[in-house]
């Protein structure tokens, strides 16, 4: 398994927000993660990155327990976080943006991704190399944002909300990338999105929760059938 | 405890017991000691002058103890730390009137005396204030006697000599734009209209920056006379930076620029400066007394300044009456003139000294008195 | 040519402040921290050069071990200052006081070393003068000026074309990407606090060999320096450059016009007006 995840309790100061969440990642696949505002995805997510620390339980990365590593320790093995808006540097340009991250991340064994794969797996970003980021459209920055997360050597990718402010056809054409770009590489993405159907097309795997509390996981499939709407 | 170790435990307290009482109980037996009160800035930035002002004071102190005193009777000088701070000032003031009655006080800095005057009106108590030359000093209280010719005096004096003299019609005038800086200003351009001269250029330097060049430059295109400058600090900066602006004007002043002296920048310029002498015996005994190698403007003006109140109080046990202020202050007016190696200062009604001055011109590397306005 | 002279002598200044608002504005943009004790820094080189001068170090040496202590001294602060406070989360009220603590103690500390009164350099050559023609300067004054542009244009170059530079523009404008794509924003504060540091205490080097050092002018200085920033558009250091050196002008030019007790309160209500008609700056970012 790329990502194991046991028990995971966790939250902010005096407040837990997800209790015994458990569920696993096999390589290159992609987990859809859904459920209300507020019932844990997000606390889920940050937890795996290291943003929050877990009251109890473990995460696993490719047999490597990593949850008392810290933030930059945890990039270096592998995962990458897309936050839901500003996953880019604005006053930087394209070029600089792949730049000043591929080098910072270039010491890790065995870097497979290079600017130069990016920019050839998203061409759009080719197009637009010499342009500020922050003078970009909303789904260009989130293409950029998607190729700094490629760089180096990924695992799992954790996707938060990555079609907010696109426009649908771009939404499709990110999701196709990713897609592809995944199963290429072998790598994995949890995948927390509001555009349900879109999101399952892409998936081989689905996560409901609710309250805190993991209430469906399974194929997409078996989840079209099930009673989850009900908690929308 | 064995008796020998708790004997000498009492005799160790009975000695601190008796040397915290008071002085008057502790030499019950002989003459009570002459005690006067000294304020100065013993701590803080103005430390620097207030050490210098405090070996003035007591040089005066043993030198009359050493020649047996006053009238048989032992001199002890007491000093509070002003800080330069009126606030602070008033502090020490009440300790030095109050705790330890001292019948006066010798002062350093305008703003300080000018604080405590009122008070040494109201307590009865002396103050001579031996440097400080702010105006409002003439008449802060009947009580504090300035042995020093305040600024308009001093000013008035150049002034005279820079018109009358060296027949300087226009002038520009470069102050410090605080308190001390414009009222030199003022006092300055008042004396020199009132003598036909005419203000061409009135520049302010603003205190604690270093770049007078735009300053300079102004005062230089007005092409004026001579420059009349009133600053405080920065002055081996000042001259270096007029020696860069071409056709800058020969500069004066008052004892304000003393250290604008003995640049290759500042020669020829002219300065007046309160009349003062020292015999070089004197000075070497100064100089021994405290390892310095010289006995600069404060220490001697504290130092005979001292001796001025010395003075007074002998003339005050030889008539027999009580020490206190009151009569500590006519006893002032009664000896009237104060002479001495150092100056001749006499107080003529008013409480504020007249005093030669001197005016002086720089060359490179020293000063030469050009001519004296006697006292008048 | 009284005018000319003013302007130059503005220029000069002016080549000074900018050094201090662009390293100022730097230091601010990337960590959002009001770091008031940069003046004392200011300070602090100017005299950790005037020692080495005074015991006899020539010059370029005295100066280059003066901006590494600084620069240290910069990297001291940050490190056990206010990377301690953040990792408290102290608002940045608590950051601005604790600044203001530190310029006190840097200004006392220099005043109490090497005494509070004014002090020059020893170097006789620092007052000779070069006619250009129109204007003439010392050579200390061509080296203040020398210095600005040239540390103004190290720093442009670096933050263009280093990955130092990028790192330091990519955490300035996103601190959190920047944790988890690992830029490292706790090295790049540091490096970027010493950086500064260096290039305060050169503008503090400069003007004290120029005229004379004193432990509380730092402060006057940043006062200039933060309007330049302001108005300059905070976040682009040309911006505090260009501004710092057209407010050190207006200064020194406004003389011609009116008495020199006027020409500071002038420029600050040019300034007052400019903010409240441009209130984003002059040259603002994206």
């Amino acid at each position: 398994m790329t990502l194991e995840v046991r028990k995971l309790t966790a939250g902010y100061r005096n407040k837990i927000v997800i209790t015994d969440v458990s569920f696993e990642l096999a390589p290159g696949s992609i987990m859809a993660f859904f459920g209300h505002n507020g019932a844990g995805k997000s606390t889920t997510l940050k937890t795996i990155l290291g943003a929050l620390s877990p009251v109890e339980g473990e995460v696993w990365l490719d047999g490597e327990r990593i949850d008392r590593l810290p933030i930059p320790e945890r990039i270096a093995r592998g995962i990458r976080y897309l936050p839901d808006s500003r996953g880019v540097f604005p006053d930087l340009t394209v070029e600089e943006n792949l730049d000043v991250v591929a080098r910072m991340n270039a010491a890790d064994s065995g870097a497979r991704i290079a600017v130069a794969d990016v920019l050839s797996m998203l061409p759009l970003l080719e197009a637009r190399r010499g342009s500020y980021a922050g003078t970009m459209s909303g789904g260009q920055q989130q293409m950029l944002a998607f190729g700094l997360a490629l760089l180096g050597s990924p695992r799992c990718i954790l996707l938060e909300e990555p079609s907010v402010g696109l426009q649908p056809d771009l939404v499709e054409m990110l999701f196709g990338e990713i897609r592809r770009i995944c199963a290429k590489h072998a790598i994995s993405a949890i995948l927390v999105e509001h555009k349900i159907a879109s999101a399952m097309a892409i998936s081989d795997h689905v996560l409901i929760m609710n309250n805190g509390a993991v209430v469906f996981d399974g194929p997409p499939a078996k989840a079209r059938e099930s009673n989850f709407w009900e908690f929308f | 405890m064995p008796l020998r170790q708790l004997r000498s435990l009492a005799a160790a307290v009975a000695a601190a017991v008796v040397s915290a009482l008071p002085g008057t109980l502790a030499h019950a037996q002989g003459q009570p000691e002459i005690l006067i009160g000294a304020l100065l800035p013993l701590t803080g930035p103005a430390a620097p002058v207030g050490l210098e002002q405090q070996q003035g004071v007591q040089f005066a102190v043993d030198r009359a103890n050493a020649a047996g005193g006053i009238r048989g009777r032992k001199v002890k000088a007491i000093f509070e730390d002003s800080q330069a701070k009126p606030d602070v000032a008033l502090l020490s003031f009440n300790r030095l009137a109050d705790l330890e009655n001292v019948p006066v006080i010798i002062t350093a800095f305008s703003s300080v005396t000018l604080a405590i005057a009122p008070l040494a009106t109201r307590k009865k108590v002396v103050l001579i204030n031996p440097a400080a030359q702010s105006n409002k000093l003439e008449n802060a209280s009947p009580y504090l006697f300035n042995t020093i010719p305040l600024v308009k005096d001093e000013t008035s004096a150049i002034t005279n000599y820079l018109v009358n003299s060296l027949h300087k019609k226009t002038a520009a005038i470069v102050y410090e734009n605080v308190a001390a800086g414009i009222d030199g200003r003022d006092d300055f351009k008042k004396a020199f209209e009132k003598l036909g001269g005419k203000v061409v250029a009135e520049e302010p330097v603003e205190f604690g920056l270093t770049n007078y060049r735009p300053t300079l430059l102004k005062v230089a295109a007005a092409k004026p006379d001579v420059a009349f400058i009133v600053i405080t600090q920065g002055h081996p900066t000042f001259v270096e930076q007029a020696a860069q602006v071409p056709g800058f004007p020969v500069g004066a002043g008052t004892t304000f620029v003393n250290p604008l002296c003995c640049y290759a920048g500042s020669a020829g310029w002219y300065q007046s400066a309160i009349k003062s002498g020292i015999p070089p015996e004197l000075e070497k005994e100064f100089n021994t007394r405290f390892g310095t190698k010289s006995m600069g403007f404060f220490a001697r003006e504290y130092f005979n300044s001292t001796n001025v109140a010395l003075k007074a109080i002998d003339h005050l046990l030889g008539k027999g009456q009580a020490l206190n202020g009151e009569n500590l202050r006519a006893a002032i007016f009664e000896v009237k003139k104060f002479g001495s190696d150092i100056a001749n200062i006499t107080f003529d009604k008013t409480n504020t000294a007249a005093r030669g001055v001197d005016i002086q011109q720089y060359t490179a590397d020293s000063r030469k008195i050009l001519a004296t306005e006697e006292a008048k | 040519m009284l005018f000319l002279q003013l302007l130059v002598d503005g220029l000069v200044s002016g080549c000074a402040i900018g050094l201090v608002a662009v390293s100022f504005s730097l230091y601010y943009s990337t960590t959002r921290v009001f770091h008031v004790a940069h003046a004392g820094i200011y300070t602090l080189g100017g005299y950790l050069a005037w020692y080495g001068a005074m015991q006899g170090i020539p010059f370029a040496i005295a100066c280059a071990l003066a901006v590494a202590g600084a620069a240290f001294a910069g990297a001291v602060i940050q490190r056990f200052l206010y990377d301690e406070l953040e990792r408290r989360e102290a608002t940045p009220l608590v950051m601005l006081i604790a600044s203001l603590g530190a310029l006190a103690v840097l200004q006392n500390g220099v005043a109490m070393l090497f005494t509070p009164n004014i002090l020059q350099f020893p170097n006789p050559w620092r007052t000779r003068m070069l006619d250009l023609g129109i204007a003439s300067v010392s050579y200390a004054q061509v080296l203040v000026a020398a210095s600005g542009l040239a540390a103004f244009g190290a720093l442009m170059w670096m933050s263009r074309r280093t990955l130092l530079g990028r790192r330091i523009r990519a955490v300035a404008s996103n601190p959190f990407l920047a944790e988890i794509t690992r830029l490292g924003p706790r090295s790049v504060y540091l490096a970027v606090m010493a950086i500064a540091s260096a290039m305060a205490a050169l503008s503090g080097i400069m003007v004290g060999l120029d005229q004379a050092m004193q432990p509380y002018t730092g402060v006057l200085v940043l006062l200039t320096a933060t309007i330049a920033v302001i108005a300059g558009g905070i976040g682009s250091l040309t911006g505090a450059f260009v501004v710092a050196v057209a407010l050190s002008v207006l200064q020194n030019v406004a003389l011609i016009l009116m008495p020199g007790r006027w020409s500071i309160a002038a420029t600050f209500a040019l300034f007052v007006v400019f903010i409240l008609v441009k209130p984003e700056g002059l040259f603002r970012k994206r």
